[in-house]
């Protein structure tokens, strides 16, 4: 049996930036009722534009980082503002369709605009590194695993204690009755696309530094923060901080058994469905009773 | 009016959403935008030297330094394009740029060559649909990028029409066909290479790690039957892309090699990268020893891995470096310079075929410049030099092809690829034929 300190250790740093875009995920669907798959595509924008703006235009990497961000945060903004305007009375399905062309439309301008060549984006935190169970955490690691706490803390604080919170809050109960009394309803999803762009765009840097730095790599580590929002049934964004630090373990613990860790790719599908499964079953017992 | 109201669509959105779970991964291994581009001659024109290269610059074509205005030759070829298998574009993006030189430079005998390209995707239907159509438009010849899965869906048609196919082999098939001539050695014997370089260093056991597509469990066997020949212990791992953390795999790596061990990371470029960066952080680069494949014989991945790597890991190449200062690879730097080509070794791939194509075709007369005449050169090949070899390469007749069979091992270098193991010859193994390709060279003279 291998010592699995270690990897639950890196399974922790890489989970909370799983988290932190499921986050992302679900605080724009609660608030729009959009699944929105076109995330991790809009992360790999930001990552891929980051590099060209450090090593292309020779701006600093934090400035880079900066420009990036936002400019997700705009991405998504006016996607919301355009299309999800237009799809707001549709089912829900077609809403995530919809994206499913953003994320197509995005992985394609990608591939034409950075080609197949090997990229590297290293965040100055990256270097720095102290040892915690026999391997080197590096400070952008810490920073995906507290980012990911304190976002979730700071969001439901946000959802709970604020006007734009309740807003979101009432869309998510019920958008036409939320308009009738009054809901600035325009106004809240704008700023739950602006949200879930601004994060795209931070977790698309993380994820480069930490996963993978390829736009089709970033765009389909999509997978595992849906699953940590399914985990999280889209609604909460505590069970979704769990499921992406879940996954994120068991991900890295299964790479340490030879045996299994083919399937650790597995790893966001299997966890989805027994939380499915499990809720389902819940549920099913309490109408029996 | 159709109300949305999400929370009592909670449970059928959640199916939805793992529904979509699916979608992405399925959109993983198989979308892309392109399902067929055509490459056309250029009328740009080649400059017969480049300052920049040392030493004698071979010439494309005939060397007239007039633009070829004749009747095309028309050759045609697949590559495969698709998220997660970047980079095998820069095999027929070479391709493409090596005609442009020669119908600058001539064309063949007056003749430019129109070269079309089809990009697949890891998918046999679509494999299938281009290769008709690239044999709808009844080319001279075919020359082939880096495609997944051309051999094993199209190379028994294409050799029923009596074509001789030049092009990159990529999975087994394209090394057991008398109708495909790979210029490579391929990602198998690639592999194998890199653990003669292990097993030179006095590895006791080796752990090698492929990404999962199609071939890689006969690429990880063939590691195998060489470390168990040698007595060396192995390990063999698939390994899926995207890697999710690439931290815990370069620390499973270096635990599963152990003391005295050595790791073969078997990637493409960006996963290659991703991996080998994870090590540096990890600080593991010293632990055990580090063998890569031609796949990292690419500027852009020991750009982004860096100097940290100096010395500590060695790369099996398939060719010599183009910086090398010989006459071909001098050409190579002069056309990627002039039309912006790369010059990883999948570029060098397109480069050699392409390369060994025009000298065939160079060597008939005007009127043999037909599908039979040009099939026939490219079979008759027995003895083509170039300076990226080690060794001179042939078609030939026997049904097994692995010409290249003599390798070298670069490392790195204050952050800059350079040569570590001179040339040597291939192990022979059940899964590379080599064996007998060696005993068919000697009946040959080859």
């Amino acid at each position: 049996m291998p010592d699995l300190k270690p990897y639950i250790v890196l399974g922790l740093a890489v989970g909370g930036v799983f988290s932190l875009s499921g986050v992302g995920i679900v605080v724009l669907y609660r608030a729009t009722a959009v699944l929105n798959l076109a995330y991790g595509a809009i992360g790999a924008v930001g990552a891929l534009l980051a590099y060209s703006l450090t090593t292309g235009v020779g701006l600093s990497m934090w400035l880079s980082v900066a420009i990036v961000v936002v400019f997700c945060g705009m991405l998504s903004l006016v996607y919301g503002t355009f299309f999800g305007a237009a799809f707001a009375l549709r089912e829900p399905l077609v809403k995530m369709i919809g994206t499913l062309a953003v994320l197509l439309i995005l992985l394609g301008a990608m591939s034409m605009i950075w080609t197949s060549q090997a990229y590297s984006l290293t965040l100055p935190t990256t270097n720095w590194s102290f040892r915690v169970s026999g391997v080197n955490v590096t400070g952008t690691q810490l920073i995906g695993l507290v980012l990911g706490v304190a976002v979730t803390a700071a969001t439901a604080a946000l959802l709970r204690y604020t006007k734009l919170g309740a807003g979101m809050r009432a869309l998510a109960d019920d958008r036409q009755a939320a308009a009738i009394l009054g809901v600035p309803v325009r106004r809240v999803e704008a700023a739950a696309w602006l949200a879930s762009g601004l994060l795209a765009g931070v977790t698309g840097v993380l994820l480069s530094n930490l996963v993978a730095f390829d736009a089709a790599d970033l765009t389909f580590l999509v997978v595992p923060a849906l699953a940590a929002a399914v985990v999280g049934r889209l609604q909460s964004l505590w069970l979704t901080l769990i499921g992406g630090l879940v996954i994120g373990v068991i991900q890295s613990c299964v790479t340490a058994f030879n045996s299994v860790s083919d399937y650790s790719a597995a790893t966001p599908f299997v966890v989805a469905i027994v939380v499915m499964l499990w809720f389902a079953r819940r549920r099913s017992t309490i109408v029996r009773v | 009016m159709k109300r949305v109201a999400p929370r009592t669509g909670v449970t059928s959105l959640t199916v939805s959403a793992c529904i979509a779970l699916m979608l992405a991964a399925c959109g993983s291994s198989s979308t892309n935008s392109s399902s067929a581009g055509a490459v056309a001659t250029s009328s740009a024109s080649a400059t017969p030297a480049d300052a920049s290269t040392s030493g004698p610059t071979a010439k494309c074509g005939a060397g007239t330094g007039k633009p070829a205005t004749g009747t095309p030759i028309t050759i045609s070829g697949l590559v495969t394009n698709q998220p997660g298998l970047e980079g095998f574009t820069d095999s027929t993006d070479m391709i493409s740029d090596y005609f442009k030189c020669v119908n600058a430079d001539g064309g063949i005998h007056g003749h430019p060559v129109k070269y079309t390209v089809y990009q697949d995707q890891v998918n046999p239907q679509l494999a299938k649909q281009l290769g008709s159509r690239l044999l709808a438009g009844h080319p001279d010849a075919i020359i082939d990028g880096i495609s997944v899965l051309d051999c094993a869906v199209n190379l028994p048609t294409y050799g029923q029409l009596g074509y001789y196919v030049i092009g990159v082999g990529v999975t087994n098939d394209c090394f057991v066909s008398p109708y495909f001539a790979p210029v490579n050695i391929g990602a198998g014997s690639s592999s194998i290479a890199t653990a003669q370089y292990l097993a030179s260093q006095g590895v006791k056991k080796i752990a090698i790690y492929t990404s999962n597509q199609p071939g890689a469990a006969l690429i990880n066997q063939g590691v195998a039957d060489f470390a168990r020949s040698k007595g060396i212990q192995i390990s063999t791992n698939l390994v899926n892309v995207p890697i999710s953390n690439a931290n815990a795999v370069a620390l499973s790596m270096v635990n599963t090699a152990g003391s005295g061990g050595g790791v073969i990371v078997n990637f493409n470029p960006p996963e290659t990268v991703q991996v080998l960066q994870a090590v540096v952080q990890q600080g593991l680069q010293s632990r055990v020893k580090w063998g890569c494949p031609s796949g990292c014989n690419d500027a852009s991945v020991v750009k982004s891995i860096g100097s940290a790597w100096n010395g500590k890991i060695g790369i099996n190449a398939e060719f010599k470096l183009p910086e090398d200062g010989g006459p071909d690879g001098n050409l190579l730097l002069q056309i990627a310079k002039q039309y912006g080509a790369p010059t990883d070794a999948f570029a060098e791939m397109g480069f050699l075929a392409a390369r060994i194509a025009t000298t065939a075709m160079l060597s008939l007369p005007a009127s043999k410049l037909n599908q039979p005449g040009i099939n026939a050169a490219f079979r008759a090949i027995n003895s083509f030099k170039t300076d990226l070899y080690c060794r001179s390469w042939y078609y030939g007749s026997f049904p097994y092809h692995l010409a290249d069979n003599v390798v070298s091992t670069l490392t790195i270098q204050n952050g800059k690829l350079a040569p570590s193991q001179g040339c040597f010859s291939l192990a022979a193994t059940p899964t590379n034929h080599l064996a007998q390709i060696r005993a068919y060279e000697r009946a040959n003279g080859l």
